[in-house]
């Protein structure tokens, strides 16, 4: 930019205000087209809307990321493949609320075991047809279920899944759990007992009406998993025994992700 | 302010793209995967309804796929483009519905309150962001308002002066006072790096 580029002309001032409504997007109607024209052929004010309009792109970043909800993935995969504009809005995670507990969970394994696997997503053909199980799992990754019981009955299940061995650096594995204990609604933790009798809650999700189905990562670490329990106000709603080891891996002492709540169940 | 990033997975945001565009699966799955939090986060702040959020973060993600090929880096970063595709989408969505957005303090104090430092895919250092946190928390209630019910919510002066109960001339001068400032802030924090 030279001297002569930033002196402002005669005509600068008048369109102050439009310059920053450019650089927002919101300049509307002849206003618009004027300051347009203005800048156009103005470099000082060509030069203003630009820094204007990255100091406004700049708030983007404040925003936090959220995790999207379980299955986002596979839904995109679904939408990318028929090529279709817009599902309804009551699919999705809460499309789980009418399932069963258990079909629930394994619709949440297999979309993320299907997540793994690079080829389904962009090409919206078929599923990955090499090196994967029926979970999609890597080489040697692994699945456990097991039930969530109360009062000696089933009313849900805890899975576990590994992407890859115990003690691989490089593994990530996700806890999910759906449970369907009557009609009582709030807030309710997750939380497991690790290998050395270790209590750590993971987070926690909402009941509706009884129905809650939550997920999280479990991001690689120490200890495996030999219990999960579903508590509310320091009682034990259910629990699951992992007895044998599975593949199951948290990383004990560094906070564990509490995941999204569930909302809407 | 900007940087370029090769982000932990490897390969840069246009490289992925690149890849993308001559429909390499890899790179699609690792963009989604590095964008969608983000993606998701930005739709959920607006418009506080995780389904339409999920609705309106495929709908983005799926056009930035589609329009891989066209995407011009002269004209911005990769994440400014895909949170703009997802921002404006949003708008659409919230106007589309009738829907009331979520008040631009909630907005605003959701980004101010996070300690996620550089998430994914973020093109501002954690001490641009910050500068930036601090330039948009030191800005009068009246301009940070203005400036988020129009960038985000895609208000023109006149409907921020309805929103606000100000006058339209009042609405103009605290989006361009709001935005100046904000400029000078994120120009002065470039200096200093």
């Amino acid at each position: 930019m030279t001297g002569d580029e930033v002196v402002p002309g005669p005509e600068c001032g008048r369109y102050a205000d439009e310059l920053a409504e450019l650089a927002l997007g919101t300049a509307t109607g002849r206003e618009r087209a004027e300051a347009l024209a203005h800048v156009e052929r103005c470099p000082r004010c060509h030069a203003e809307m630009e820094q204007l309009s990255a100091a406004a792109d700049t708030m983007l970043e404040v925003i936090p990321g959220i995790e999207p909800p379980l299955g986002f993935e596979v839904r995109l995969a679904e939408r990318l493949r028929a090529g279709r504009p817009a599902r309804q809005l009551a699919g999705g995670w809460w499309r789980m609320r009418r399932m069963s507990p258990v079909l629930a969970c394994l619709v949440a394994v297999v979309a993320l075991g299907a997540g793994v696997g690079a080829g389904w997503l962009v090409r919206g053909g078929g599923p990955p047809v090499v090196g994967r199980s029926a979970f999609g799992t890597g080489q040697g990754g692994r699945v456990a279920t097991r039930s969530l019981v109360s009062g000696g009955r089933a009313i849900g299940s805890v899975t576990v899944y590994s992407d890859r061995k115990d003690g691989d650096a490089a593994s990530t594995s996700w806890l999910f759990m759906s449970l369907d204990v009557g009609s009582w609604s709030g807030a309710a933790t997750c939380e497991v007992r690790l290998a050395d009798g270790t209590r750590v809650q993971l987070g926690t999700f909402w009941l509706d009406h009884g129905y809650g189905a939550w997920g999280v990562t479990l991001p690689a670490g120490a200890g495996s998993i030999r219990s999960a329990s579903v508590l509310s106000g320091g009682d034990v709603l259910a629990s699951a025994n992992f007895s044998s080891a599975t593949a199951a891996s948290a990383n004990r002492g560094t906070g564990y992700p509490t995941g999204r709540p569930a909302r809407g169940l | 302010m900007r940087r370029t990033r090769e982000p932990q997975g490897g390969a840069s945001d246009e490289s992925l793209l690149a890849g993308m565009a001559h429909g390499d699966e890899r790179a699609g799955l690792a963009f989604v995967r590095r964008y969608q939090s983000r993606v998701f986060g930005l739709a959920f702040a607006m418009v506080g309804d995780a389904a339409l959020a999920e609705d309106i973060a495929q709908e983005a993600l799926m056009r930035a796929w589609r329009h891989a090929p066209v995407y011009d880096p002269r004209r911005g970063a990769v994440s400014t483009w895909v949170l703009t595709i997802a921002r404006n989408l949003t708008i659409d969505a919230l106007r589309m519905r009738r829907a009331v957005p979520t008040d631009p303090d909630d907005l605003i104090n959701l980004g101010l309150v996070s300690n996620e430092a550089s998430p994914e895919g973020a093109t501002l250092s954690a001490e641009a962001a910050r500068g930036l946190h601090k330039a948009l928390s030191g800005l009068p209630t009246g301009q940070r308002r203005a400036l988020v019910l129009a960038y985000f919510y895609g208000m023109t002066a006149a409907e921020v002066g309805v929103a606000e109960s100000i006058p339209l001339g009042t609405a103009k001068t605290r989006i361009r006072a709001g935005l100046t400032k904000l400029r000078e802030a994120m120009t002065s924090e470039g200096s200093r790096r």
